[in-house]
């Protein structure tokens, strides 16, 4: 181990570092930047220092040796510099994703791919501007907002720690319900020109861009809108603002691409940035007022509940746990009690494994998810196996989702049967109410759907993790009820763990509701 | 907490509701209210799309048609 210098201490905890508590921080493993933060948001303090501990997501990346520097950038000395153990491990540390692209912590926490100073993205700037060519054509004032647009003003460029790219349009019309309507109507269009869409709320969409090596980046594109001299504008503002600033729009050079900007670009980014926004900064975080949060998230936010949560299990999950992992006790249930010919729609089908079973002793099978990371593996072993069964997106949080998918259903022949295990209870009322009106779509005429839940403390141990809530089973049944539903069979079962045992489990089994309910022809 | 933040909170409280009235209370239940308001316009939003984009097509009663409306627009809601 060479000799450390600074006042600084690095260790499996984290960062012992003095800085200035407004200051800006710069963390470098082998002279690469991997994490910016300001002490007065992620430290504690404790006397002269700040105690900083890694960022949750980079501590399974800290094994094993590598130099570490801090430095406060207007410092000479670093804070602290020299090689460290971590983790236990004897190797290089290496922060890498799994295409050995170097990551680094974002101000929100998360890991990611950052555009760096070298390569440029040119499929992203190709989205970029095929895609406000579109919206622009579409009826609305599109523009690059947020980093992208900071970076076109600044630099002529994207900036080199941003990771996505966002883009933003105004809408003539002024009532939120207009705004997302539109929206919707924008998402077909891009949909339908071939890309890739996820929403993230009624005002704003990711579009998935797949680079040549097949890395996936996002390109966000935000819902804005003026209403009495305010502008909204996804997923951060509600200021005072003029038409004049944006409309009409301009134009700007962006890495040698000519786009359209607002016409005052430097109104917008006063408003987002604050009045030092031409001063670099990756550790710059959103603060918004409680009654922007409250006003934005009212009007457009509420299907997305838990999501990311879910997305990320399933990123995780695909390193660590095959998927080709048997059929639930509650698939095997429903086998039992199912005839072979009966169709079965499986929702919540999380890695896709129930589905998978069922379609491979015959049963045309449909299943969904809101998070298609989980089930992908199985998907793509599905079709080249030409199993009977399909996988979409489905967002129970969603009405039109449900809706469209409900009438979708409704039209299968012969007998049918759903399948439900630990949904209703990784949901909250609107998706358990969504579920029972898509079971009375699919079920109309006739058929049972099958569902595990939780049921107990909420704080037991066996549920840590999990992101399940126990539900009260006679609730469930009234709320069924109220659609349709009657419950037939109901019993406390032996069953799987859902996700991994918690520590310490002895056993890998556990106990859920089991509810099979039925609706009538 | 300790028993005089205890108190002294209790004094707060007693003091608040004798020079407010219960105006707190009002404002907490009226920003509820507008919460509640806000929340409509995406349920509106998701209802007037579906019966925009579905209900011209499937009242002309073509089943080839309604099923390619219906797949056609389950398909591009994306995730």
């Amino acid at each position: 181990m060479t000799a450390e210098s600074g006042p600084g201490r690095v260790d499996d905890v984290g960062l012992r570092v003095e800085a200035p508590a407004e200051g800006l921080v710069d963390v470098f493993l082998d002279e690469r930047r991997i994490w910016s933060f300001r002490p007065r948001d992620v430290a504690a303090r404790d006397g002269d220092l700040w105690v900083v501990p890694w960022p949750t997501d980079l501590v399974p990346f800290l094994v094993g040796e590598g130099r570490v520097t801090v430095r406060v950038p207007d410092d000479e000395a670093p804070a602290f510099d020299g090689v460290v153990r971590l983790g236990g491990g004897s190797g290089p540390i290496s922060v890498v994703d799994s295409y050995g692209r170097p990551m680094v912590v974002e101000s929100s926490g998360r890991l990611a791919v950052i555009f760096g100073s070298d390569a440029v993205p040119d499929r992203v700037l190709d989205t970029v501007e095929d895609v406000l060519g579109r919206l622009n054509a579409a009826g609305v004032s599109a523009f690059p907002a947020y980093g992208t647009l900071l970076g076109a003003v600044r630099d002529g460029a994207l900036i080199g720690h941003d990771s996505d790219a966002d883009l933003a349009y105004i809408s003539e019309f002024s009532a939120p319900v207009d705004v997302m309507r539109e929206s919707f109507r924008l998402q077909r269009l891009l949909e339908r020109a071939g890309y890739r869409t996820m929403r993230y709320s009624g005002g704003a969409i990711k579009i998935e861009v797949v680079e040549e090596d097949g890395f996936v980046r996002g390109v966000d594109v935000f819902s804005g809108f003026l209403l009495d001299g305010h502008l909204g504008l996804m997923g951060e503002l509600f200021v005072p603002f003029e038409r004049e600033w944006l409309l009409p729009l301009g134009t700007m050079d962006l890495a040698g691409r000519t786009l359209s900007v607002p016409a005052e670009p430097e109104r917008l980014l006063e408003a987002t940035y604050g009045p030092s926004w031409r001063v670099p900064d990756p550790a710059f975080r959103y603060e918004k007022p409680e009654a922007t949060d409250r006003r934005l998230s009212n009007w457009f936010r509420g299907t997305r509940v838990k999501r990311p949560e879910w997305d990320r299990r399933y990123s995780m999950a695909r390193f660590t746990r095959p998927a080709h992992m048997g059929p639930h006790a509650l698939a095997q249930h429903l086998a039992e009690r199912e005839g072979a010919d009966t169709t079965v729609v499986e929702v919540g089908c999380g890695r896709g494994q129930d589905a998978y079973w069922l379609a491979g002793r015959g049963h045309r099978t449909y299943a969904f998810d809101f998070a298609s990371a989980g089930y992908a593996a199985l998907d793509a072993a599905a079709t080249a196996e030409g199993r009977p069964v399909s996988y979409h997106t489905l967002n129970l949080l969603d009405l039109r989702h449900t809706l469209a998918w409900g009438a979708r259903l409704s039209r299968l022949t012969g007998p049918r049967a759903m399948l439900a295990r630990h949904v209703l209870d990784a949901t909250n009322i609107r998706g358990r109410r969504h579920l029972f009106r898509l079971a009375r779509m699919t079920l109309g005429g006739g058929g049972r759907l099958y569902a595990d839940i939780v049921t107990g403390d909420p704080h037991a141990p066996s549920l840590a993790g999990t992101l399940l809530y126990p539900l009260d089973p006679e609730l469930v049944a009234e709320e069924a009820a109220e659609l349709g539903g009657r419950v037939v069979e109901a019993e406390q079962v032996t069953t799987e763990h859902t996700g991994q045992p918690p520590v310490g489990a002895s056993s890998l089994e556990t106990t859920a509701y089991r509810m099979v309910m039925e609706w009538g022809a | 907490m300790t028993e005089t933040e205890h108190v002294r909170g209790r004094v707060r409280r007693v003091t608040r509701r004798i020079l407010l009235g219960d105006l707190a209370e009002r404002i907490d239940r009226l920003e509820a209210e507008v919460d509640e308001c806000r929340r409509l316009h995406l349920r509106l939003a998701e209802l007037t799309d579906v019966v925009q984009e579905l209900l011209v097509p499937l009242s002309a009663q073509d089943p080839d048609r309604v099923k390619a409306v219906l797949d056609r627009y389950s398909d591009e809601l994306g995730s």
